[in-house]
C-alpha cells in the first residue's frame, strides 16, 4: 500500500462504538428530574415579567406598602406624642 | 419524521417527552464525536449524557434562524470534551481506541502499528488543528458547520484541516522508513 492508500485506510477504519442500550432513556430520566426541578422553583423572571404586566396587582402591592408605611409613621407618630 | 425546529417547539411548549426523539436521533453521531475528541470510551457515555441534559437546560437559547439544531447540539458536545480533556490526565496508551482491521493478516502487524502511530501524531496536533481535522475528515462534517461549531472564520478552518492533514502527511513519510 503507498502512503494514500494506508492514510485511507486509517481514516475509514471502523471503530466500534456501541451506544449503551438503555443511553436515551438514562438520559430521559435525568431531563425529567432536570424538567421536575425547574418547576419547583421561583421563576423570578416571570413574576418580575407578571408584575410589570399587571397593573392592578401594581396599584395592589403600593397600597399595602403605602399602607406599611402609613403603619410605622403612626407608631413613630405615638412614641412621640405619648397620647 | 418530523423537523428538529419542530421538535424543539413543542419540547419547550411543555412536551418534554418529545426530547426523546432528539436523544434517539442525534445519540451515535454525538457520542462518536466525543468519543474521537477525547480519547476515552468509558467517559463518553457519560459527558455524552451531560451534553443532552446541558441542552435540554438550554433549549431556550436555541435560535433555528442561526443555526441548524445539530451544529448547536454540536457545539455543546465540542466545548463539553474540551471541558473534559482540560480536567483529565494524558490518556495511557494501552486506553487508545481499539482498531477493527478487515485487512490481510500478514499486513495486520504493520498497519496496526502504523495506525497507532497516527494516532499518536493526531494527538500530538495543537487542540484547533486536531478538532478541525476529526471534525472533517472523521465526522465528514461540511467546513461551514466546522465553521460555526469552531467559532471561526471559514477560511481558518479550511488552514487548520490543511495544516493538519500535512503535519499527519508529514509523519506517516517519518514513519514509512521505520515500517517498510
Amino acid at each position: 500500500m503507498n502512503l494514500d492508500e494506508k492514510y485511507r485506510a486509517w481514516k475509514e477504519r471502523p471503530t466500534p462504538l456501541n451506544v449503551p442500550p438503555d443511553f436515551a432513556g438514562e438520559v430521559m430520566r435525568r431531563v425529567h428530574r432536570e424538567a421536575e426541578q425547574r418547576q419547583a422553583q421561583w421563576n423570578w423572571p416571570g413574576v418580575l415579567e407578571f408584575f410589570q404586566r399587571n397593573v392592578s396587582f401594581q396599584y395592589a402591592a403600593l397600597a399595602v406598602a403605602a399602607i406599611a408605611g402609613l403603619s410605622r409613621l403612626w407608631l413613630i407618630f405615638f412614641a412621640i406624642l405619648k397620647p | 419524521m418530523p423537523e428538529d425546529s419542530d421538535i424543539v417547539k413543542r419540547v419547550l411548549n411543555g412536551d418534554v417527552d418529545s426530547f426523546r426523539i432528539l436523544v434517539e436521533r442525534y445519540q451515535r453521531p454525538v457520542l462518536s464525536m466525543i468519543r474521537r475528541l477525547i480519547w476515552d470510551s468509558h467517559r463518553c457515555e457519560e459527558i455524552g449524557q451531560d451534553v443532552f441534559v446541558t441542552a435540554f437546560q438550554k433549549l431556550s437559547t436555541f435560535d433555528p434562524a442561526r443555526s441548524k439544531f445539530s451544529t448547536w447540539l454540536f457545539t455543546i458536545a465540542r466545548n463539553m470534551s474540551i471541558n473534559a480533556l482540560k480536567k483529565k490526565a494524558p490518556i495511557p496508551v494501552e486506553h487508545l481506541p481499539e482498531i477493527l482491521d478487515s485487512r490481510n493478516p500478514s499486513d495486520e502487524f504493520s498497519d496496526k502499528e502504523f495506525f497507532a502511530q497516527l494516532d499518536q501524531t493526531l494527538k500530538a496536533l495543537p487542540g484547533k488543528l486536531r478538532r478541525a481535522f476529526i471534525f472533517a475528515e472523521f465526522e465528514q462534517m461540511p467546513y461551514e458547520e466546522i465553521a460555526r461549531i469552531e467559532g471561526a472564520p471559514l477560511g481558518t478552518v479550511k488552514s487548520r484541516i490543511n495544516r493538519a492533514r500535512t503535519q499527519i502527511y508529514a509523519a506517516m513519510k517519518h514513519m514509512k522508513g521505520d515500517l517498510t
